[in-house]
């Protein structure tokens, strides 16, 4: 017998949405950065099938030091991380200069997609023309980057 | 008392559902009491954007991983534990606490919360009645899907209540 459901009531809190866009951009890339970070050491660890413990021996602390910065008593500081990325064999914060040295096929692709949308700019987009530089564009960039990817 | 759950219609995202809770007789739901009494004070406000921040991006891109919530007993809250709020001084200022039921990696319960004092939520005057509210509601939920009266529907990511069933805590 199939049981009767409840009837839920939802409620509407546009508050909500409104706080997050009143933030200012700083504090938005703070807490979006913060999730990336921490989902992907948790992905790392849990691949290399690595516990705390393991993780503050090869960072040679105690596990109560690494419980603290891993339980948020310290927020992530640049040194905190790159004993993360020697203890765990890998870049957590990559930026354009190590980009280009770990990813030298994307950055080529990148650089020929930026090249084909300064194209674009400067062009007069008259409906002519528009079908072709998209083509380019498509051709030349955005393809080779997903190659790349 | 009776507590009601209440799914909050625009915090329905792609990869979390979220939910709050009513008990009978007050005027507003658990998230939005703690949504109107943070709202008041600058430095809560700041926090609490942060949190409604961590609820969307968790809601929209990650799901809700055991990694983005801090165990407190039978209930979770938010922030994550790896966040720390680094604006004050005071060494007793341990941030804002919202008390939450992660029930699954797409069902989540927002409850309520305060400012926390002490090390102890038991302790801290702010946090400890919401605390042990999420604690017991927690704990009473569990019951009840043990007990087939709650179901956790993953195909529609939604909380289905028996008809003939109550949460009375």
């Amino acid at each position: 017998m199939t049981r009767k459901k409840k009837i839920l009531v939802a409620e509407e809190m546009p508050e909500f949405d409104a706080g997050i866009a009143g933030m200012p951009e700083d504090s938005k890339i703070f807490v979006d950065k913060s999730l990336e970070i921490a989902q992907y050491i948790f992905r790392v660890m849990e691949e290399k099938g690595l516990k705390q413990k393991d993780l503050a021996v090869k960072m040679g602390k105690t596990e109560a030091e690494i419980s603290k910065l891993l339980a948020g008593m310290h927020n992530y500081t640049l040194r905190s991380i790159a004993k993360i990325e020697a203890a765990l064999g890998v870049t957590v914060v990559c930026t354009p200069a190590s980009h280009k040295i770990a990813f030298p096929k994307l950055n080529e692709a990148r650089t020929s997609y930026e090249k084909s949308e300064k194209k674009i700019e400067s062009a007069s987009l008259t409906a002519g023309n528009y079908g072709k530089l998209v083509q380019m564009n498509t051709n030349n960039g955005f393809q080779n980057v997903l190659k790349a990817i | 008392m009776i507590v009601e759950i209440v799914p909050i219609q625009n915090l329905r995202y792609e990869k979390v559902t979220y939910y709050t809770a009513r008990v009978e007789g007050r005027d507003a739901s658990e998230f939005r009491d703690f949504q109107q009494r943070m709202s008041a004070n600058t430095n809560d406000q700041i926090e609490l954007n942060e949190i409604r921040r961590y609820i969307q991006k968790i809601g929209n891109e990650w799901g809700a991983e055991p990694v983005h919530f801090k165990d407190e007993r039978a209930a979770e809250r938010l922030p994550p534990p790896y966040y720390h709020f680094i604006d004050s001084d005071d060494p007793n200022d341990y941030g804002l606490r919202l008390y939450c039921i992660r029930l699954t990696k797409e069902i989540v319960i927002l409850l309520n919360g305060g400012r926390k004092t002490d090390r102890n939520p038991e302790r801290c005057k702010n946090c400890s009645q919401h605390f042990k509210f999420a604690n017991r509601l927690a704990e009473k939920i569990n019951e009840a899907i043990t007990e087939k009266f709650i179901y956790l529907n993953s195909d529609t990511r939604e909380i289905e209540i028996d008809e003939d069933f109550d949460l009375e805590l």
